[in-house]
């Protein structure tokens, strides 16, 4: 636990020099971080071994382009997709070592157990790699819980680093912001100029609007800001045992937490669940006539992993007998046929794991208020089942398990 | 004089239990209302709600889930696991306001004819309180 000073009312500096120093100790070999671009009008993840470039990192830019948890999917991906067999011996190797005092123990995590290598003690060997720094939104992070929860992403060679997040603009609306903005000023310092004063800006995305997440969930080291005054000052603590052997190696100093930060995070959901409450949508409208079936939503979705989806295979493709049959019987038939199919299937795919970080939202060329509906959705089917999407690793997923006595009600 | 509405049912029936229970109902000589169709699979859990919604939008007033009651699952626990997942179907189409009493999950063992033809009587009877499904609209077989 440490608090680190703000020096010239800049937190971007400061905590440009936290991620510093946590590379140039060696604490981190590398780290993924949103980049300002050389235009100033983006910020882009970019995976940062040279210290100097974190001269550009803006971790707090009020902006979502993708979310970071498929990127690091992407980075596990290779690790993860070992055949069964490569797998297998793996986990036999794992399991001589470990008796054997495990002098190699370390490097045989993967799709089969990450979970259970957390728990074993660290075993003795050579030194390691340092892990990759992750920064990432709360989001990011509840998204990426729920990936390895799903066997899709393993949290071993990482450190995650959460930021508080109150919210951010489409890509399209910072680009225009960060043109408008008057040399030497950013979007990022009016932001948090907006921000000190408490009033949340009306064209956040949708999706932020009525997000009542704006804390990390999970984190090795937690940056928080909300609560703050961040012109002087912000709050960084370690919630995990990485997290506080990093902090320490990073030669921060404990500081005990924030005491106006609870209050501070209960006025802010407050202030969403209001936006939370608006609108009405009627779902099957929406998709007939504003769908252009193009599965924007599904490639951009932080949840929708499956390297095969069943709408890019041939379950529902028929012959054209069948379509003129159908077409026959009641004159006219609705054509490509599957487009409010997919949308059901896909909620029902993702409904327990959404993380409502509204990215299908930003994706859709029709404008669809997609974030608002799997907002709601999930709200419910998670409800249901008693799961928070993303809380924590622990939870078990919610349709891997079942409690012989529940769910009553469904039944008819 | 209009002709009655005919609801049109999709049964998902597992194999070991409630599919034997239709075919108990149908070899003892049960009357039940001819509107549904019954599809078996090895199990209840064994059903991606995808294929709940390709029946309700292919035209179908209502779908039928049928599985071992609880505790008896030849897969040991494969119900317990499906009625997870039609409480998150049933959770959506609420939320989206459609009508999730259109989707009915019941155990049925294989000894429970009756109860089959029963439950098929109690479903075609609902439908037709009910009347057509919104959502057989939307894909008009």
């Amino acid at each position: 636990m440490a608090a680190i000073e703000v020096k010239d009312g800049n937190p971007l500096g400061a905590i440009r020099e936290l991620l510093r120093s946590l590379m140039s100790r060696g604490v981190v070999g590398a780290l993924l971080v949103p980049e300002e671009t050389p235009s100033g009008k983006a910020v882009v993840h970019t995976l940062v071994r040279d210290p100097a470039r974190l001269d550009v990192a803006n971790p707090l830019a009020p902006v979502f382009g993708v979310n970071a948890a498929r990127i690091v999917v992407k980075m596990c991906a290779r690790q993860l997709a070992r055949s069964p067999a490569e797998a297998a011996v793996a986990q036999v190797g794992a399991a001589v070592a470990a008796s054997a005092g495990g002098a190699q123990a370390h490097d045989v995590g993967g799709a089969s157990a990450p979970r259970d290598d957390q728990e074993k003690p660290a075993p003795e060997k050579q030194p390691a790699a340092p892990p990759t720094g992750l920064v990432l939104r709360p989001c990011e992070i509840r998204a990426l819980v729920e990936l390895v929860k799903l066997q899709q992403a393993t949290l071993d060679p990482f450190l995650v680093i959460g930021v508080d997040c109150w919210g951010t603009y489409s890509v399209k609306d910072y680009a225009a912001k960060a043109e408008k903005c008057a040399q030497g000023a950013s979007v990022t310092a009016e932001f948090l100029k907006q921000m000190a004063g408490g009033s949340l800006p009306a064209d956040l995305r949708s999706a932020c609007q009525a997000c009542r997440r704006p804390a990390p969930t999970f984190a090795d080291i937690a940056i928080q800001l909300i609560g703050e005054d961040v012109s002087r000052k912000i709050t960084v603590r370690a919630q995990t045992e990485k997290g506080k052997a990093a902090l320490a190696a990073a030669g921060l100093e404990e500081s005990p937490e924030n005491p106006e930060r609870a209050a501070a995070l209960e006025k802010l959901a407050a202030a969403k669940d209001q936006a939370a409450k608006e609108g009405q949508f009627n779902f099957l409208e929406l998709i007939e006539t504003l769908c252009i079936n193009c599965h924007n939503c599904r490639e951009v979705c932080p949840i929708c992993y499956c390297r095969q989806c069943a709408f890019d295979g041939p379950v529902f493709a028929y012959t054209m007998d069948k379509y003129l049959t159908w077409s026959g019987k009641k004159g006219a038939l609705s054509m490509p046929p599957d487009k409010l199919l997919f949308h059901l299937t896909r909620m029902s795919h993702v409904a327990t794991s959404c993380v409502a970080c509204g990215q299908c939202e930003a994706a859709c060329p029709s404008g669809i208020p997609l974030g608002r509906i799997y907002r709601r959705i999930s709200a419910a089917a998670q409800e249901a089942l008693g799961y928070e999407a993303g809380r924590s690793l622990e939870d078990e997923l919610p349709l891997a398990t079942f409690r012989e006595t529940e769910l009553a009600v469904v039944e008819s | 004089m209009a002709e009655e509405f005919e609801p049109r049912v999709v049964a998902f029936l597992c194999n070991w239990c409630s599919y034997a229970g239709a075919d108990l109902a149908g070899t003892s000589r049960m009357q039940y209302p001819p509107n549904v169709r019954i599809i078996r699979l090895m199990c209840s859990g064994g059903l991606d709600p995808m294929y709940v919604y390709r029946a309700l939008l292919g035209g179908c007033d209502g779908v039928l889930i049928g599985g071992c009651h609880p505790g008896d699952c030849h897969y040991t626990n494969g119900n317990y696991k499906a009625r997870r997942r039609v409480a998150v179907l049933k959770a959506i189409l609420r939320e989206l306001g459609l009508d999730d009493d259109r989707v009915w999950l019941r155990w049925i063992s294989a000894s429970e004819g009756s109860r089959f033809a029963e439950t098929i009587r109690e479903v075609v009877a609902h439908l037709k309180e009910k009347g057509p499904s919104q959502l057989a609209r939307a894909w008009a077989v």
